[in-house]
């Protein structure tokens, strides 16, 4: 296990940047996420970490090791590290077995050995009483079991994952999450994975690097990230946010009044400090989970009317379009007495769920 | 498509639709069987028909008998000749593949520069007829007289030949020379179709750029390489034009050689070149099984990733020198030294084995050039050069659609008897062209020779049409046939647009074929339909060296424009859908 | 098969420059073949025919000789009478066979078919499929070059020995200028001598045919066994052959052709020739098919080739000998080109008369198994 840092790294194809000085650190057993929509980078920035691509400037480490810096690029069978790729690549040639034990015979391990970490990367995937069986003869999902015990049972101090589940459809996705996760816990593996699937960032990461245009645009916990995105596209690409402009009124370091379109007032936080102004345009980032419905005539901070425009039911919830003054919302409200479509009612927003960002 | 979903319209439409699809079901494979009966079938049974005759179908005095047959498949030296032609071919075929394999791998994975201009050059070599190479060959390396070993003994003082290609390994030397490009192709399209993340794996499993490439990469495309190496062995065994060429059975006895014996000299013996041509017929059927075996497994690897990451290339470092030199060599050995040879012979007044000596003249190239016959098998060339690849591509697509998306009855059968002439050599297969049409009003004209390219070459296009139709995704085609798109609108508009590449690649392919074949030409030229293949082969047998020589390169010019023409105007890269 | 239409332009300037004006008609006598021939008058083709020719306006013209030579020959007679020829060439054998296919189910595309070996021809004729024709020039061939309405001969060529000057010492050079037939047989030629095969053609056959057939006595299996002994390169068409000996890669090759050597030498090629007596003669002979589809300008051409215009024409482009006696290669007469060589000498003894040779006429021709089994193929 091992500490990957990334300093400034910088990826350039001809006149196009790819990847613009990117910075973070994977603490040794930390399980971060790369997210951010295709084309941003991020796949890019992995597989220079894999070595699979040739940095134009910056640092990589792994542990103490400089697997890659200006004139110096380990190549990634010396990297010590393995990755899980999105098209599973088992070798359609090699059995089971032999695809896991490929690493390890490339090693000239003992064969009694490779035999036994075999048998247990199989048996942690779940894949006892299949090493006989060819790759093209199992199930997507049983391939990227194979994938990732091959990746695993090289003992890597590092371990990619190049969106592995996109692939998979949506049931086995969500089942392997879960046991993706509880065996990066379980191994405790420095795990870096790459995804363009929100959801599945939020629900496996430690951390997650929000990427946008080959730049790093937020990196923090999957619940920072959720109530304080520090940009549009933060907010926009995760969660379901609402996002409306307006005009700061009042403000303190903290905190402060919003006039938004048809002179609604709304009380929020700003989402960082830096974010703090006494005055100008900001953004105002509702999740639509934060709309509750009152009873009418409450009063108090961020109470509205309002119109149901739309009812769409979801299970526990339902998901509404509300209309305030000229504004729209959606809204996620208790499936319990539903209101009817063209009703009023009266909404409450916690302005605390009331997220301000000042775009730069 | 339409006609496999089931959800069809109610009532009377459903009824009206399932009659049609019945007479489409039965009228298509009806009318492509009869079709393929005739540009094929028939003229293979007149082989194993003639097999057993004494003469001629159409001699007085000729009966059935075994004889021909008896002598070829049960008297030592056929049995001698066949094995050395089948391990001939073999050993060819896997010099071919080795450097083919070598340089498409050298090509495709790592850091060697100039790649276009190399690939080109790889593939230069099918722009030759492989008799003018080999021509060109005798001229650089015959034992005496060949420029190489001439320049050897005045340069170097040495005495004797340095090379020799008139013997059994120059020969075979020589045939893996002109294939190359086949196995290189091949081999090449798998590694390009090829998942990079299978590589990468086994990079991030420790391994290093020789283990990946012999245990993960050449692994991994090893039904290419098969189906490569079969191709170019039933190829080179139906070849007769390079060993009579070089020296003929006293190099080394080749089955092919044999025919051409039997059908060229006294006492002409069609019967006993129909016999060789039935045993070689077998030899190579085993052949086509595996290689078509193998290509069907290709199909089912071939990885096509949606993802436009590039191949991390490998870097040669030190051995880039080497892989330089290699492929350098290559070149040198395929394309400048033979094509100096040929300049050598067309611009001198004869072939003078010293170069210092030589009288350089443009008297011979001045005379082709102008020759009302030569611009009129210009002509024939480019209309034959046109006509075949376009009747050929259509009948191979026609068939492969047939078989794979309207699956109509005898599939099975249309897709082996399109196979077959790929198993008959070329000279047996235009006797029986000859035979098929020889009462017709074909004959005679430049139609015989446009059924014999058709025929002979419906494997290739057809082989290439399919492939490329596996690799067209169903759901695009019930895309369209759901936004109500008839069977042949979508056929139109959406699957024949998607394989146009790979239909343009086989398209280009028969082309060089069509203006390079000699073997079937050669039995049927008449004044009408003389071509520039045909006429370089008299010249080298019958007239004098120069002149085959000049057709030659003109061949070499017409490929070299319609490959352009290829290329840059209709966008078609040969070497990744081969 | 190998096909052309009529052109021009193709002969070696050299030839041309010093032979135009002499080319046509000279009434000398070759002395080699020395019979007097008896004073014809020549009536040359009639009004009626040339019109009836003319009038088809094309001749399809299957043959041996080299392709370019027999281009600007046809392109003498397209010229004169303005009747465009096809020519078809191809080897003897092959050519023939098909020529015989096509007639035998109909397809007659053929008017005048040129071999040369004439006991084809005569069997096709009792098959009847040869058009009984006597051009009244072929009056002028000498008798024993004709088979009268059925075939007459076009020019004859003599084969001897040839050999590569640069390749070969000057004593060999010597002992080759006076070389009678058993210097094929010096094992100094070991691996340094070519031949072809009779299977090839009728010139090849005519040759193998003296030393097997009608010289059996003088020369015999024995004598072919030994030049089998020093493994000579056997070609199945002469061409390459000559090709090869003119680059070095042999020093000498037998059946060497006057009219191929000729042409070699005006290139420029260091290439000489000797005629050892007997000289073995082939006669390139052409006859008229039955069906002809333009049977008149068939006629016409055959009267044309018999004539003395017709056969001079040939000396233009080859050094060949006449059919006719009144016809004479005007190099000869000038002493040009090789007839200026000190080591040219005529043949003395030309070898011919074995056309009514029941070996020869024999349609097995078991002389070439005979020739097969000595050179071991």
């Amino acid at each position: 296990m091992a500490q990957l840092k990334v300093e400034d790294l910088v990826v350039r194809y001809g006149k196009v940047t790819a990847v613009r000085d990117v910075s973070f650190t994977v603490e040794d057993g930390e399980f971060v996420s790369l997210l951010g929509p295709s084309g941003c980078g991020k796949t890019t920035t992995l597989r220079c970490i894999a070595g699979l691509e040739a940095s134009s400037a910056g640092v990589i480490r792994i542990g103490e090791e400089i697997v890659a810096a200006d004139g110096l690029e380990v190549p990634p069978e010396k990297r010590g590290i393995n990755m899980v790729f999105q098209s599973y690549a088992v070798w359609p040639h090699m059995s089971v077995f032999e695809n896991v034990a490929y690493g390890l015979r490339t090693r000239r391990e003992p064969r009694e050995q490779i035999e036994a970490k075999v048998g247990e990367a199989l048996s942690t995937v779940g894949l006892e009483g299949y090493a006989k069986r060819y790759g093209t003869e199992l199930s997507g999902g049983q391939q990227q079991r194979v994938a990732l015990a091959r990746a695993i049972v090289t003992s890597p101090r590092l371990l990619l994952f190049d969106e592995p589940l996109s692939n998979l459809d949506a049931g086995l996705r969500e089942r392997m999450r879960y046991e993706l996760v509880e065996l990066q816990r379980r191994l405790g593996k420095t795990s870096l994975y790459v995804t363009h699937d929100q959801s599945e960032a939020m629900l496996m990461s430690d951390r997650i690097i929000l990427m946008k245009d080959g730049e790093m645009v937020q990196m923090g916990s999957p619940r920072d990230l959720y109530d304080r995105p520090a940009s549009r596209f933060a907010a926009e690409f995760i969660g379901n946010a609402n996002l409306v402009t307006g005009e700061i009124r009042r403000a303190d370091q903290r905190r402060a009044e919003v006039v938004l379109e048809g002179g609604i007032v709304l009380e929020g936080g700003f989402a960082w400090p830096d974010h703090a102004r006494q005055s100008g345009p900001v953004l105002v980032c509702v999740r639509s989970e934060s709309i509750e419905r009152v009873p009418e005539g409450t009063t108090g901070v961020n109470c509205l009317d309002a119109v149901v425009e739309t009812v769409s039911f979801l299970g526990a919830t339902i998901s509404c379009v509300l209309r305030v003054g000229t504004l729209g919302l959606r809204a996620d409200l208790a499936a319990r007495n539903p209101p009817e479509p063209g009703s009023a009612i009266r909404v409450r927003i916690d302005p605390e769920a009331v997220t301000l960002i000042s775009e730069h | 498509m339409t006609l496999a979903t089931p959800a069809a319209p109610a009532g009377m439409g459903e009824g009206f639709e399932a009659m049609r699809r019945r007479r489409r079901g039965v009228a298509l494979p009806l009318a492509l069987g009869l079709l393929l009966t005739i540009l094929v079938i028939v003229p293979i049974g007149f082989m194993f028909l003639g097999a057993v005759r004494t003469g001629t179908f159409v001699d007085p005095g000729a009966e059935f008998s075994w004889r021909s047959v008896i002598l070829v498949y049960t008297t030592l030296p056929y049995l001698r000749t066949l094995g050395v032609t089948v391990g001939a071919s073999m050993l060819v075929s896997l010099l071919a593949c080795v450097v083919g394999i070598a340089l498409a791998w050298l090509i495709a994975r790592t850091d060697v520069p100039w790649k276009r201009g190399l690939e080109n050059a790889v593939i230069a070599p099918l722009y030759l007829s492989p008799f003018v190479g080999a021509l060109a060959w005798l001229v650089l390396a015959s034992p005496n007289a060949g420029l190489l070993n001439v320049l050897a003994r005045d340069i170097f003082g040495i005495s004797g030949s340095i090379v020799n290609v008139m013997t059994a390994p120059g020969i075979i030397a020589i045939m893996a020379l002109y294939n190359v490009p086949y196995a290189y192709m091949t081999v090449s399209s798998a590694l390009k179709g090829m998942d990079p993340a299978m590589e990468e794996a086994s990079y991030l499993n420790g391994a290093g750029v020789i283990q990946t490439a012999m245990k993960v990469t050449f692994p991994v495309v090893r039904p290419a390489i098969i189906s490569a190496f079969f191709f170019v062995f039933v190829l080179t065994c139906g070849t007769f034009s390079i060993p009579a060429a070089l020296g003929g059975t006293q190099s080394m006895p080749f089955l092919a050689v044999d025919i051409y014996r039997a059908t060229a000299t006294y006492p002409i013996d069609y019967a006993r070149a129909a016999a060789i041509g039935t045993l070689l017929f077998w030899i190579s059927l085993i052949g086509v099984a595996f290689y078509r075996f193998a290509s069907q497994v290709a199909t089912r690897f071939v990885t096509v990733t949606a993802r436009g990451f590039r191949m991390r290339e490998v870097r040669l470092r030190g051995w880039r020198a080497l892989a330089i030199a290699f492929i350098a060599i290559y070149v040198v050995l395929a394309i400048i030294l033979p094509y100096l040879a040929l300049f050598y012979v067309a611009f001198t007044s004869f072939t003078s084995a010293s170069i210092a000596n030589a009288s350089y003249t443009l008297a011979n190239f001045q005379a082709v050039v102008n020759s009302v016959a030569v611009r009129q098998s210009i002509f024939n060339t480019l209309l034959i050069g046109f006509i075949a690849p376009t009747a050929c591509v259509l009948l191979g697509v026609t068939i492969a659609y047939a078989n794979r998306r309207m699956k109509v009855h005898g599939g099975a059968f249309l897709d082996y008897v399109a196979m077959f002439p790929i198993a008959v050599p070329g000279i047996v297969f235009g006797t029986g062209i000859f035979w098929t049409y020889l009462m017709t009003p074909a004959y005679g004209t430049i139609w015989i020779i446009v059924f014999a390219f058709v025929a002979s070459y419906v494997p290739f296009a057809y082989r290439m049409a399919d492939t490329s139709i596996i690799q067209v995704d169903k759901a695009l085609e019930e895309a369209s046939a759901l936004c109500g798109a008839s069977h042949w609108q979508t056929a139109r508009q959406i699957t024949f647009r998607l394989i146009r590449p790979g239909i343009l690649s086989a398209w280009i392919l028969v082309f060089i074929f069509s203006v390079r074949e000699i073997s079937a030409a050669i039995l049927l030229a008449s004044p009408s339909n003389k071509v520039l293949s045909v006429m370089s082969w008299d010249y080298l047998e019958f007239g004098n060296v120069q002149n085959a020589a000049i057709i030659g390169l003109l061949q070499t010019a017409i490929l070299v424009i319609g490959i352009f023409v290829g290329r840059f105007v209709l966008r078609v890269r040969l070497s990744e859908n081969g | 098969m190998m096909t052309h239409s009529n052109e021009t332009g193709v002969a070696g300037p050299q030839t041309r420059r010093t032979l135009l004006a002499r080319a046509a008609g000279l009434g000398v006598a070759l002395i080699a073949l020395g019979a007097a021939m008896p004073a014809l008058a020549q009536e040359g083709a009639s009004e009626e025919l040339i019109a009836a020719a003319q009038a088809e306006g094309t001749l399809t013209y299957y043959h041996t000789s080299p392709i370019d030579l027999t281009n600007n020959w046809t392109a003498a007679f397209t010229e004169k009478y303005g009747i465009p020829t096809q020519n078809v060439r191809g080897p003897s054998y092959p050519l023939w066979e098909r020529w015989l296919t096509e007639e035998r189910v109909g397809q007659h595309i053929a008017d005048v078919i040129q071999i040369t070996d004439t006991v084809l021809i005569e069997a096709a004729d009792e098959e009847g499929l040869i058009a009984d024709y006597t051009p009244p020039s072929a009056a002028g061939i000498r008798p024993t070059m004709k088979k009268e309405g059925v075939w007459y001969t076009v020019f004859v060529n003599a084969m001897g020995i040839a050999w590569n000057a640069d390749q070969v010492t000057e004593e060999e050079d010597a002992m080759l200028r006076e070389a009678d037939w058993s210097v094929l047989t010096d094992p100094r030629w070991a691996g340094r001598f070519a031949t072809g095969t009779p299977a090839s053609g009728g010139s090849s056959y005519s040759y193998v045919y003296m030393f097997l057939g009608g010289e059996r006595d003088q020369f015999g299996p024995e004598f072919l066994e030994q030049m089998a002994e020093l493994n000579p390169q056997v070609y199945e068409s002469k061409a390459p052959m000559y090709d090869r000996m003119a680059a070095g890669e042999h020093a000498i090759v037998d059946q060497a052709s006057q009219s191929d050597m000729g042409s070699f030498y005006l290139r420029g090629a260091p290439v000489r020739w000797v005629f050892p007596s007997p000289t073995p003669a082939n006669l390139t002979v052409q006859t008229i098919s039955e069906n002809a589809p333009h049977p008149n300008a068939a006629r016409l051409f055959q009267e044309w080739a018999t004539s003395p215009e017709g056969q001079a024409e040939w000396f233009k482009y080859a050094g060949v000998m006449s059919a006719r006696e009144d016809t004479v290669d005007p190099r000869k007469e000038a002493g040009a080109d090789w007839y200026q060589e000190d080591w040219y000498a005529d043949p003395e003894e030309l070898y011919l008369d074995y056309l009514s040779d029941p070996a020869y006429v024999d349609p097995a021709k078991p002389i070439i198994g005979e020739w097969n089994a000595i050179f071991g193929r």
